[in-house]
């Protein structure tokens, strides 16, 4: 992989080429003459030398790095070897991401980097459960079962596990897109505003680790509740905002 | 009431719970493997108690008791149905657990950052620990540098268990970097130890020295029980959660100066042979420790 212009690079793309949300990135840096290098997760964790000794810990090359879950998309390995070998990359990667001095988005911590977090990771109430038996189908449960079909509580069949929360269909959505310190509202609606959503995402963010997300929000007049943190937006959570968001990751990336 | 989540085929599992029942300590089992044969429920956050319906009998899990747990997923040795089940179940175990508010032996969490070895070091360092010089690179010329310095051994960098060997620098010579990246580290010659850690109780085993990797040569039967330094005792008391844990098995090196080099801190340590040495004081601690918050 070579930079895209003539200078060295800057950042560090770790993504698939065809990620739509990197390529923003990318072009964006590109627009404020950033030098910026594409890698794959493997290509990336090649570039890395980690040195542990008396004088400390050094990761180098030591450099932004915008890091996206396509970065890992591959083609299924059926050589144990070759397993192997990727689970060495990723490792080596996770340290290096973690450790380095610059900025990283997102940035892996001790217990790795954090996934997709749905309604019961973020405090929200969520049945686990095998057999629909004893839960009370009031029609407003709304499952996703072990094969992934989601659906309402009657889809539910007794040979598959399945997780479940209550959805209020009269709920309106609100996302709220965070780059470290920042909030971005997808809307201005008047009915999102009273529940302090910038802040509350803000919050959110924090305490689960991670500097760039979407949050998305189930808003009803008396409350609003999280019900996805999404930690590798697609362009559909960002695009009601793209030109502050994209703003807001250069500002965080080059800081 | 502790309650012992695991597998009845894990041996570590097993030697928990034989030693809970000869010191005639209340305790609650649930083996997944039946588990996962049957009904469940576990509600999220978990004010209530969750609930697990199956041929041994209904189980109800009271958030506020005391976890020992070996979550071991065997869902690659089950069939297709099986297998979907046993994720399933181990998904809201690991949920479940997680968010309960009392002492919990083995989170599901804890630790992981074991599986890359220089960002496991990275912590140890920060908790104050001696650690041995490392490199991991897939750079050619800085891996035969850093083997040219002194005695060196390659690890996996995701702690995959493998053989543990020497290398030097010609080793490096033809090094494609696409076969990287390599993990090595300073060898450290002299006696391993192995001290378990949970709450303040702590108790170290040592082999003499004579491998590189003394697990692997079957060296653990000829361990002895020894009262390790007393700073390091406290300090390992202290990094222990420190490093997002409540139990752990360290493994350290003590050279002919007696400096204990820190290896790793195991999460989720198989103690069942050390314990087997000093007849059952591991389990008995992690009783203890766990019979204090019930």
């Amino acid at each position: 992989m070579t930079a895209e212009r003539s200078k060295p690079a800057a950042v560090i793309i770790v993504a698939q080429r065809h990620d739509p949300v990197a390529l923003r990135v990318s072009r964006a840096l590109i627009e404020r003459n950033i030098g910026v290098e594409w890698k794959t997760g493997c290509e990336a964790a090649r570039l890395f030398t980690i040195r542990i000794d008396e004088r400390g810990l050094t990761v180098s090359p030591d450099l932004p790095m915008f890091v996206r879950p396509s970065a890992w998309w591959a083609q299924p390995q059926s050589d144990p070897d070759a397993r192997f070998l990727l689970r060495e990359c990723h490792a080596t990667f996770w340290a290096a991401a973690a450790l380095c001095a610059s900025p990283v988005l997102n940035r892996p911590g001790p217990s790795g980097t954090v996934g997709r977090l749905t309604a019961g990771a973020l405090g929200q109430a969520e049945i686990h459960a095998a057999g629909s038996d004893g839960i009370e189908d009031d029609g407003t449960f709304w499952i996703e079962d072990a094969d992934f079909r989601t659906g309402p509580l009657s889809l539910a069949d007794n040979s598959l596990p399945f997780r479940a929360r209550r959805v209020d269909p009269t709920a309106d959505y609100e996302i709220v897109v965070v780059v470290g310190a920042q909030a971005f509202e997808a809307t201005t609606d008047p009915r999102t505003a009273k529940h302090d959503l910038p802040a509350r995402s803000l919050d959110l963010a924090r305490r689960h680790h991670v500097q760039f997300a979407a949050i998305t929000w189930e808003v009803a007049p008396e409350a609003a509740l999280p019900v996805r943190l999404n930690p590798a937006p697609d362009m559909n959570e960002l695009r009601y905002r793209s030109a502050d968001v994209l703003n807001a990751l250069c500002e965080a990336l080059l800081a | 009431m502790i309650v012992a989540i695991g597998v009845d085929v894990d041996d570590t599992f097993a030697t928990f719970v034989r030693v809970a029942v000869s010191t005639g300590t209340p305790i609650r089992l649930v083996n997944i493997r039946a588990a996962v044969t049957g009904d469940w429920r576990f509600d999220l956050p978990p004010t209530d108690g969750a609930k697990l319906f199956h041929a041994d009998g209904d189980i109800v899990l009271d958030p506020n008791d005391s976890y020992f747990c070996r979550l071991i997923d065997l869902s690659a040795a089950s069939d297709l149905a099986s297998a979907g089940r046993w994720r399933a179940l181990l998904a809201a175990l690991r949920a479940w657990i997680e968010a309960v508010p009392g002492r919990v032996v083995n989170r599901p969490l804890g630790g992981v950052h074991n599986g890359s070895k220089p960002l496991h070091e990275a912590l140890l360092l920060g908790a104050g620990l001696r650690v041995p010089p490392s490199l991991t690179s897939s750079d050619p010329a800085e891996l035969r540098a850093f083997a040219r310095e002194g005695l060196t051994i390659s690890k996996t960098v995701c702690g995959t268990r493998a053989h543990t060997a020497t290398v030097t620098p010609d080793d490096f010579t033809d090094f494609d970097p696409e076969s990287g990246p390599v993990h090595l580290q300073r060898q450290i010659v002299g006696d391993d130890a192995r001290i378990h850690v949970v709450g303040e109780h702590v108790i170290m085993h040592v082999a003499l020295a004579g491998a590189v990797d003394y697990r692997r040569a079957g060296a653990i039967r000829t361990m002895t029980q020894r009262e390790p330094p007393a700073a390091l005792k406290d300090a390992l008391i202290a990094a222990t959660p420190m490093i997002g844990l409540a139990f752990a098995g360290w493994d350290f090196k003590i050279d002919a100066d007696g400096t204990y080099w820190c290896l790793e801190a195991n999460p989720m340590p198989g103690y069942g042979p050390y314990d087997a040495i000093c007849d059952g004081a591991i389990s008995r601690s992690l009783l203890k420790y766990l019979e204090h918050a019930s």
